[in-house]
């Protein structure tokens, strides 16, 4: 069976390289990018079947990322990984059609099931 | 119906009448005839029963004046009767014809007239005329009612018992006359009395000698009667000083010649005396006053004669004639103002109730009026020029005023420390302008006058300039206008000012005052410049921190958590106590990471950068409520989504502070906070039901939050308006302009 395709944008190297090991050997990671802005051309280029990314980051931030993302008819799922423990993130990542949202303190645990969840067309929510 | 004796109407009297006199007899016959034919007339129209009067005098009315004034008196009182009165005149003529046989001739010549027609009333008016009518014992005559004047002393005897008489009896004094006299020249010595020849002389001169009698022994009495009149006349001349002449009547001279006695015998006498004339009657008065008759107690025969015309119409009216009792007539002192003049008799010592007749009325009796009027003339012209004067005083004083106060204004003009010019508001042209207006402008007086805004280009903002003269004619006046002017030289410098509307030689001006503020506009640009770096320092730390916290210090909690979760999952064997202290540790972690998170979110909040200023400001007003576990009402609408950055802080920093004072200090429970977006602007309201408090005390008080406030609104050329009152609550509105961003907001938000 063909391994999904991710894309991961977090600022955080550390916090990265996290995420890549933890999925690496799931699934296959197309790009991982630090940053809103390169992360649109990366989905534009690449159409990951998952995008994976954080909501606060320079340029662009994850909210306006996935807007435009969806705003693109580009049809990769979107999971926020996040340290906003917040519901007014929550509702304005949802807003834009994204359909995980993951604490990143809650990454081993959640991380895999949102994206799962994520390619099955379901929500998910790190609670 | 009218009756005159042939006398009357004959040839001229042979008495020799001056012609003056002669005119004045005619008068009184004229005026005589003319009352016969009125009385007539009006009774005939009337048409009465008629009685006849007969009136019977002595001398005539044209030998005697005074008996001419005798029965114009008559004619006038019998008037009064309701009857129709048919008078017969009929006159002795004793002065012209005393002879017994021209007066036989008239007796019976009389009685032939009147014994078929008998009179009702007969007057007789002098003694001779009621002896007549006694000794005619005719039988027509007997019942005839007799009424007498004219007549001095005692009734005449003859009168029968059965004579029917009444009358007035005269009150000849001359004993008066002459104590008046020595009243008026006490010096008095000799005494000349005059007289005629004629039967009526005598009667006068004896009744005055009789009456001197007792004067005899202190004065010097000479009787000049028996003397031709040339003769008489010369005697007059020479009289000593201490002399006076009492006049009686001279009706014929010793020559035999005839004078009538009042008005040719009388004023010779006066006139050739060299002594005051003292007279008889006011007849001789009036004839001889203007000739030197100064006058005496005198018989009015007039009077004496309207009281016997009363006496006759009681008579014709059915009285009794004798139930009519004689009386006395009332003398009179009467003298001539001019002859008591002439012989230098002082009015003051005339005799009590004397009538001065012949009075020349003095200037200012004869000139009270014009004089009086004159004198009003003359006090309305000093009034008026008076009044000019005034005027002209207070018109100088006025002009005084006027050019002190107009050199007041001219040196104010001038010296001013602030620029002042006039322009006509018409075509804005300049009229005037002062020593500082040369100095910020840099034109000289002589450059702009009577230039136009036009040519000289003044205001960097023409429309502003238009505006502003739209305004000073509309209001009358423009205050505290900041305005960008450009010098002369191009340098452009800010003014404050403000305008008067004011009239200049009936032109409608305007009057300006200027002063330069550009220094301090440079201050204030200098302070708000520094005020608003700061703010921009300050967002520009709390960003940093911020962003410090959440992107470092955060993900290494957060990947401290994952380790200790990695390790749990990779140590199964993991003893329980040992692996309760990683869960505990792992807690821990997370709420570290939480307060680390809230932390950075006070300092900069993350939610306005990513999820915008409604979702920001809407959480901030949950986490506040639930902080102070207060009520805020949050509403929005239309907000644009993509506010720039600096607009959107500035809103949520004016949000967070308004709020954060209200539920500090309003004690207010309600707050009610609106987002809205409007066309180019976006309105944010803060407002609480609270305390209230005064808001320029508060920010003379130099209250950072609300200077805060104001600086971050103006920093976006926003507004902000506090809006606050004791227990009336408050109310923040803050309005911005949706799209306006300035260099330094720019900046803020590129730190995010």
């Amino acid at each position: 069976m063909e391994r999904a395709r991710v894309l991961l944008a977090e600022d955080n190297q550390e916090m990265r390289e996290r995420v890549e090991k933890l999925l690496g050997p799931l699934y296959e990671i197309v790009d991982s990018v630090g940053n809103g802005e390169e992360a649109i051309h990366s989905v534009l280029s690449l159409t990951p079947d998952v995008l994976v990314t954080d909501i606060s980051m320079p340029i662009l931030n994850g909210i306006q990322l996935a807007s435009h993302v969806r705003d693109s008819g580009c049809r990769a799922r979107v999971v926020f990984l996040t340290i906003h423990d917040d519901d007014d993130y929550v509702e304005s990542a949802f807003e834009t059609g994204a359909l995980g949202y993951v604490l990143k303190p809650r990454l081993d645990y959640d991380l895999i099931p949102a994206i799962q969840a994520a390619l099955l067309g379901e929500k998910f929510q790190s609670h | 119906m009218l009756v005159l004796s042939a006398q009357l109407i004959g040839p001229p009297a042979r008495a020799g009448a001056s012609q003056q006199c002669g005119t004045c007899h005619l008068k009184t016959v004229a005026l005589l005839l003319a009352s016969c034919f009125l009385l007539q007339l009006t009774l005939s129209a009337q048409v009465k029963e008629v009685r006849r009067v007969l009136i019977l005098n002595d001398l005539g009315i044209i030998s005697s004046p005074g008996f001419a004034e005798v029965d114009q008196a008559l004619l006038a009182g019998l008037q009064k009767s309701p009857y129709h009165i048919e008078l017969y005149q009929e006159s002795l003529e004793l002065t012209l014809f005393p002879d017994e046989i021209s007066q036989r001739r008239f007796r019976e010549e009389f009685v032939q007239k009147y014994s078929d027609r008998k009179p009702d009333v007969i007057i007789a008016a002098g003694s001779d005329s009621l002896k007549f009518i006694a000794d005619l014992h005719e039988k027509f005559l007997r019942d005839t009612p007799v009424v007498f004047c004219a007549i001095l002393g005692e009734v005449p005897n003859g009168l029968g018992p059965d004579t029917h008489v009444t009358g007035v009896l005269g009150r000849l004094q001359p004993e008066e006359t002459l104590k008046a006299a020595l009243r008026l020249l006490p010096g008095t010595r000799h005494v000349v009395v005059t007289g005629g020849t004629g039967k009526f002389d005598y009667r006068w001169e004896a009744l005055a000698k009789e009456s001197f009698q007792k004067y005899e022994s202190k004065l010097d009495f000479t009787y000049l009667t028996e003397l031709t009149m040339p003769a008489l006349l010369e005697r007059l001349k020479n009289l000593s000083s201490d002399t006076i002449v009492y006049y009686t009547a001279i009706t014929q001279d010793a020559a035999g010649e005839r004078f009538i006695s009042s008005t040719q015998a009388l004023p010779l006498v006066a006139r050739a005396a060299n002594a005051p004339v003292f007279v008889m009657d006011d007849v001789d008065l009036r004839q001889a006053g203007g000739e030197g008759a100064v006058g005496g107690d005198l018989v009015n025969w007039a009077d004496d004669a309207s009281v016997a015309a009363g006496m006759g119409v009681r008579i014709l009216n059915g009285e009794w004639v004798q139930d009519i009792p004689v009386v006395r007539s009332n003398s009179e002192y009467m003298f001539d103002w001019r002859a008591l003049k002439r012989w230098g008799i002082k009015e003051s010592n005339l005799p009590p109730g004397s009538r001065v007749l012949n009075r020349q009325p003095g200037f200012w009796e004869e000139y009270k009026q014009y004089v009086l009027l004159g004198v009003f003339i003359l006090l309305a012209q000093t009034a008026a020029i008076l009044g000019l004067l005034w005027q002209r005083r207070r018109r100088r004083k006025t002009e005084a005023d006027l050019r002190k106060s107009e050199e007041k204004f001219s040196k104010t003009f001038r010296q001013s420390p602030l620029a002042i010019s006039i322009s006509s508001t018409k075509e804005d042209r300049y009229l005037e302008v002062n020593q500082t207006f040369e100095e910020l402008t840099g034109w000289r007086r002589d450059e702009v006058a009577g230039r136009s805004r036009s040519e000289i280009q003044l205001w960097v903002d023409s429309s502003q300039r238009s505006s502003f003269l739209k305004d000073v004619v509309a209001f009358g006046s423009v205050r505290d206008l900041e305005v960008k002017i450009r010098r002369k030289d191009g340098q452009i410098r800010t003014a404050l000012g403000s305008a008067e509307l004011i009239e200049v030689d009936g032109q409608k001006c305007c009057l300006s005052v200027w002063t330069d503020i550009s220094e301090r506009k440079q201050a204030e640009e200098a302070l708000a410049n520094v005020s608003h770096k700061l703010i921009e320092a300050q967002e520009k730390e709390r960003t940093r921190i911020a962003r410090e916290l959440h992107d470092d210090i955060n993900q290494r909690i957060a990947l401290a958590t994952l380790e200790i979760e990695q390790l749990k999952l990779n140590t199964p064997e993991l003893q329980n106590e040992l692996r309760a202290r990683m869960n505990a540790l792992g807690v821990r972690l997370q709420e570290t990471g939480i307060e680390v998170q809230a932390i950075s979110h006070r300092l900069h909040s993350s939610k306005l950068e990513i999820l915008g200023v409604v979702a920001a400001c809407r959480s901030f007003c949950r986490e506040i409520a639930e902080q102070h576990k207060m009520e805020v009402q949050f509403s929005s609408d239309a907000v644009p989504k993509n506010l720039p950055p600096d607009v959107s802080l500035t809103l949520f920093r004016v949000l967070q502070e308004s709020l954060q004072n209200a539920m500090k200090h309003s004690g207010a429970e309600l707050f009610e906070v609106q987002l809205r977006g409007t066309s180019g602007e976006v309105e944010l309201i803060v407002r609480d039901d609270g305390s209230g408090f005064d808001v320029d005390a508060a920010m003379s008080n130099q209250g950072l939050g609300l200077i805060s406030m104001r600086e971050r609104v103006s920093l976006v050329n926003g507004a902000i308006v506090i809006t606050s009152r004791p227990m009336g609550g408050t109310e923040v509105n803050v309005r911005v302009p949706a799209v306006a961003v300035s260099e330094g907001s720019k900046m803020i938000s590129g730190v995010a």
